[in-house]
């Protein structure tokens, strides 16, 4: 095993980054576990008052994600550094998002006017449905790369069309049993491995849980390059 | 190889360059026109989930409380959702139920006047009958909150009116208070958050208008039903009797999507009698 000399600022990520957030999350995730089984819910001072911070916090992370997108495309206009369809996807984002603001802003009404609502049938009701042409992309990789060469991609692939025909009115009309099959394919099987997935993820939490506490959590951060 | 395989071979050689993704989008352009100009009406059957949502909503009794939550942006309303949100808005006010409306969406502000032009809210009184709530971001902690103490976390409804003040809010004060959940979203993560944050804390039932596969684990325990999106709400609008859009929808997916699966058993077929083990190609015109 090597060891790997790590600048201060790199130390310093590592602790933001990696120690402050597990360590709080940890004593949190355990409060909440241990005032789950011993606290009743109505004497419970600790989640309502966590609850409204994450609200907080979930707001935060809204803002700046939507300050972030145009901020990319800004960036990236200003630099011009990737080829023009790039470019033009950056502009057109850009403008969309200066006209939505002008009308909600400037614009008879607001956000409950009718120019607004026209604004937005167009854009998310038109011209988003006519983006879904894009399924044309189904048949085409459909064709190409869903087929039956063995037991595995078989047993997918099967699976995967007897689903889809019970999604077909026509078909499950016809030939009742398919609807009946698509069915079961969807709740029992699907959901006994969701459920076992769900099981598997709380377990995981706990063990988590006390390996941040007792210090044993690398965490992933420990993959990235430092 | 023999002179059979390679015939097949190069039959799908042809068949595989001429299977672009243009041609494929105008063929299913051209079945949707079609079925728009020609629709067949053809016969369909009421799959559990949309029996289950369509009874749910027949067992409420006049006067109960039902949270109406939606992301609905007025595009979507005025487009896609149009239909469904009129038949299942238009159900609950045949009940005589009282309507809480929770957005989940920024967009909210644009839908309101519109929801009442569209469907039958226009027949009732306001703050009595019905309440529009303002959007609110946070997501599931502020789903969590609003259940929990919902005059507290929200002070006023859409229009700035103190919610303490509205006649139908006066007993309805935290999840305890709702007899149904009707909960609309897109975004599939959200099926868990709102099971998490509602049905399995106040155990009051909860049916969907979402995508099956992302609360199927929960079905039947706290989901107590569902609208499988367009083919549950194409079903929907044939219980309640009322012709729509979806219903449409419904006889170009029949088309296309046996299309897709006459594709994989065709290059199923090809796979194996060739006896060309082709790599996966998706490169467009390939």
């Amino acid at each position: 095993m090597t060891t790997v000399a790590r600048s201060s600022a790199a130390v310093s990520r590592r602790v933001y980054q990696r120690v402050i957030p597990t360590f709080l999350v940890s004593v949190l995730s355990g409060i909440l576990l241990v005032m789950y089984f011993f606290v009743p819910s109505k004497q419970d001072p600790i989640t309502p008052e966590l609850t409204q911070w994450g609200a907080i916090v979930t707001t935060v992370s809204f803002i700046f994600g939507y300050l972030s997108v145009p901020f990319l495309h800004l960036r990236r206009l200003a630099a011009r550094k990737v080829n023009t369809k790039m470019l033009f996807g950056s502009a057109v984002c850009l403008l969309s998002l200066v006209l939505t603001l002008a009308i909600i802003y400037l614009g008879p009404g607001g956000s409950s006017g009718v120019v607004y609502s026209t604004w937005s049938l167009y854009l998310i009701g038109f011209v988003n449905n006519g983006m879904r042409a894009d399924w044309a992309w189904h048949p085409f990789t459909s064709f190409r790369i869903m087929r039956i060469t063995g037991i595995e991609s078989g047993l997918f692939t099967t699976s995967w069309i007897l689903a889809v025909l019970s999604q077909l009115p026509m078909v499950t009309y016809l030939v009742p049993v398919l609807g009946t099959a698509g069915d079961w394919i969807g709740s029992i099987p699907t959901t006994a491995a969701m459920r076992a997935g769900l099981a598997c993820s709380g377990v995981s939490s706990i063990v988590l849980f006390v390996r941040s506490m007792v210090g044993r959590e690398p965490g992933l951060i420990e993959v990235e390059v430092i | 190889m023999t002179s059979q395989q390679k015939a097949v071979s190069s039959f799908e050689e042809k068949f595989r360059r001429a299977l672009t993704v243009q041609r494929l989008a105008l063929i299913m352009v051209a079945i949707t026109v079609f079925l728009l100009f020609r629709p067949l009406f053809l016969p369909m059957r009421i799959s559990f989930q949309t029996q289950d949502f369509y009874n749910r909503i027949e067992a409420l009794q006049p006067g109960q409380v039902v949270v109406y939550s939606s992301d609905v942006v007025p595009g979507d309303l005025l487009a896609s959702r149009r239909d469904i949100y009129k038949a299942v808005i238009n159900h609950l006010i045949e009940k005589k139920v009282k309507i809480l409306f929770h957005p989940t969406g920024a967009g909210w502000s644009g839908c309101t006047e519109t929801l009442k032009v569209l469907t039958n809210l226009g027949t009732l009184k306001y703050g009595t009958d019905y309440v529009f709530l303002p959007y609110v971001s946070g997501e599931e902690m502020a789903w969590a909150s609003f259940a929990a103490d919902m005059k507290g976390f929200y002070k006023t409804d859409f229009y700035g009116t103190a919610l303490s003040s509205l006649p139908m809010m006066a007993n309805i004060n935290s999840m305890r208070d709702v007899d149904l959940c009707v909960v609309q979203y897109g975004i599939f993560t959200w099926g868990e958050m709102f099971v998490r944050q509602w049905p399995t804390k106040y155990g009051v039932p909860m049916i969907c208008m979402a995508l099956f596969s992302t609360l199927q684990a929960w079905y039947g325990i706290y989901v107590k039903g569902n609208l499988d999106l367009d083919l549950g709400f194409a079903e929907y609008e044939k219980l309640r009797m009322i012709p729509a859009e979806h219903i449409l929808t419904m006889e170009a997916r029949n088309v296309v999507s046996l299309m897709i699966i006459g594709l994989i058993i065709l290059g199923t077929v090809f796979y194996w009698v060739s006896g060309v083990r082709r790599e996966a190609r998706t490169v467009m015109g390939v």
